[in-house]
């Protein structure tokens, strides 16, 4: 593996966001306006209900779900740019490899991770009444599992464009969205129907916010959740890499420049 | 040992692949083989359709073959492929940078992608950029850029990692005369002292007459000819007399219907088509038929007659 495609994949977005910081709007923007309302609505609740600790959880759903979603929208979002700039074949029909490709758009994305995190941590300390320091001791107990769990599942909506094009961008945002009610962001699992449990019980994400909030209300030791989110992120991440790798190639039987249409 | 073994290539598209959905097919590329040599500019030619682009985009690995072999270098390209792009880029007036980039940003991008150490790489950006005259641009964004800017920053590109094979699709497209012309002289300094090959498309037939050594000749997705520019040309018999006439107009164009000869008209001048071996007889006759006369020039075939018979045959068959 060569570091120089590597550092050009990652270089190719730094450098669009400094030269167009619309693309930052989009990526801080709605977790920003996450934070603030259900930071209040949390602060209400509690000042109204006295529940222990309802803000913090709130507020620590919110930010891992957002970075979460954001982060697994980043992995796509890195394909989509260079559709819609038609850049696609400059980069394929260079000499780097699919798999340099891959790790230039993970580092990128981790990048984007800690910028995004750091910016909503210090939003919470400036609008809340919160100690950031022990917010960020509990966030980053459970944002690398979710981290992986957003990487894995943003190559399901990865292996998607990169067979059907920018006429299924839609589909793969929609897809990031999808698992929010399965995942128990904001409330357990228990709280949903049976079938629905079943469908979340298959999600990584559900084991990290069951665990994120056993330990903040409960103080109950996360190691289980957390091993059960990271293995099945794993699992996930093979299935979906091998899917993306597979239907790259199937895109090449019929063309990587026609998904720009 | 060629540059490039291009042996059987095909490529078949297949559409609905729905199980309800009627399956069909397209040959795009249809068996074509051939060779580059080290140092040799081809000519790649053809009808919208012929299979250029495609064939192209099989070169450079971002469409699958359906059957077929490519060599580069004596290496197989399916299983060296990232060895290889190393030394084989292109350029392609159809084909954009990222808009929001800066020139030098997009150029530096394509410099790591093909494995161009610093300090070398900015080296060889700085001395590309100002040899196509857009080293003023090098910190403007490429949105707003000119097609021909464009042009050339793609040129620069793709002669960035020093390539020993470089693909040009119309290269000098949307590029002014004189900017067309520098460039043509770069392409051929580049082979003659680098020993650069490459494929080159190009609509401009002057220009292919000029840069090529050899020339493909694609349609329908076969090679229908393969030979110097000059010997495709001279396989064209019919050439364009041009007369400026100031008495007999009307004789001139009932002789050319008559023999039955391809004809156009304007105030004063008469142009027709006819074989090279019967202008002597066909201005003797138009002279008898009393057509008066005072220039004549003739055009004798050239490429640009060659692709136009070719297009013209493909079409018909087409319809």
């Amino acid at each position: 593996m060569n570091y120089l495609p590597i550092s050009a994949i990652i270089l190719r977005h730094l450098w669009l966001i400094r030269n167009y910081m619309n693309r930052l709007l989009f990526v801080f923007y709605w977790p920003t306006l996450d934070i603030l309302m259900w930071g209040f609505v949390g602060k209400y609740m509690q000042a109204i209900q006295g529940t222990y600790n309802v803000q913090i959880i709130f507020l620590l759903s919110i930010l891992l779900w957002s970075a979460f979603a954001r982060i697994g929208m980043e992995v796509f979002q890195a394909l989509l740019e260079e559709l819609w700039s038609n850049n696609i074949v400059n980069i394929f029909a260079s000499p780097i490899k699919l798999s340099e490709w891959i790790v230039g758009v993970i580092l990128f994305v981790i990048l984007m991770f800690i910028a995004l995190m750091s910016f909503l941590i210090l939003l919470i300390g400036l609008f809340y009444d919160i100690s950031i320091i022990s917010l960020f001791k509990n966030f980053i107990i459970f944002a690398p599992s979710l981290l992986l769990a957003a990487i894995s599942i943003g190559f399901l909506a990865l292996s998607i464009i990169i067979y059907s094009g920018i006429r299924f961008a839609e589909i793969a945002y929609v897809i990031m969205w999808t698992f929010m009610p399965f995942s128990g962001v904001f409330y357990p699992i228990e709280t949903l129907p049976m079938w629905a449990q079943k469908i979340s019980y298959c999600l990584p994400m559900t084991y990290t916010f069951t665990g994120m909030r056993a330990y903040v209300q409960n103080q109950i030791d996360p190691t289980p959740y957390l091993i059960k989110s990271i293995i099945l992120s794993l699992i996930y991440g093979a299935v979906f890499l091998g899917l993306f790798f597979y239907m790259f190639n199937k895109s090449k039987d019929k063309g990587l420049s026609r998904l720009t249409d | 040992m060629p540059v490039l073994k291009v042996e059987n290539l095909t490529k078949i598209f297949t559409s609905g692949l729905w199980p309800f959905q009627t399956k069909q097919t397209y040959t795009a590329v249809d068996d074509i083989s051939f060779e580059l040599k080290k140092g040799e500019i081809l000519g790649f030619l053809g009808p919208n359709g012929a299979g250029k682009t495609t064939t192209i985009q099989m070169l450079l690995g971002i469409l699958n073959p359906t059957k077929g072999e490519i060599n580069y270098f004596g290496q197989g390209f399916t299983t060296n492929r990232s060895e290889i792009l190393r030394k084989v880029t292109f350029a392609s007036s159809y084909i954009k940078l990222p808009s929001r980039l800066k020139v030098w940003e997009n150029l530096d991008v394509a410099g790591r992608l093909y494995n161009v150490p610093d300090p070398q790489r900015s080296k060889r950006i700085e001395e590309l950029l100002k040899l196509f005259d857009i080293w003023h641009l090098r910190d403007k964004s490429c949105i707003g850029l000119s097609a021909g800017q464009i042009t050339r920053i793609m040129l620069a590109k793709a002669f960035l990692p020093n390539p020993e094979i470089i693909l040009l699709d119309e290269p000098t497209a949307s590029l002014d005369p004189d900017v067309a012309a520098e460039v043509r002289e770069f392409i051929l300094k580049q082979k003659k002292e680098f020993g650069v090959s490459m494929l080159f498309t190009s609509h401009n037939m002057d220009e292919v007459t000029q840069v090529c050594d050899r020339v493909l000749v694609l349609k329908n997705g076969k090679i229908i000819a393969d030979n110097s520019p000059l010997a495709l040309a001279s396989s064209i018999s019919k050439a364009h007399v041009h007369l400026i006439i100031t008495n007999g107009f009307e004789n001139a164009i009932a002789y050319a219907q008559k023999e039955n000869l391809s004809y156009t008209q304007n105030i004063h001048e008469f142009s027709f088509e006819v074989d090279e071996s019967n202008i002597g007889s066909a201005l003797i006759a138009l002279a008898n038929a009393g057509v008066v006369y005072t220039n004549v020039s003739i055009d004798k075939p050239n490429l640009q007659d060659y692709f136009l018979s070719v297009a013209k045959s493909s079409n018909q068959e087409r319809k």
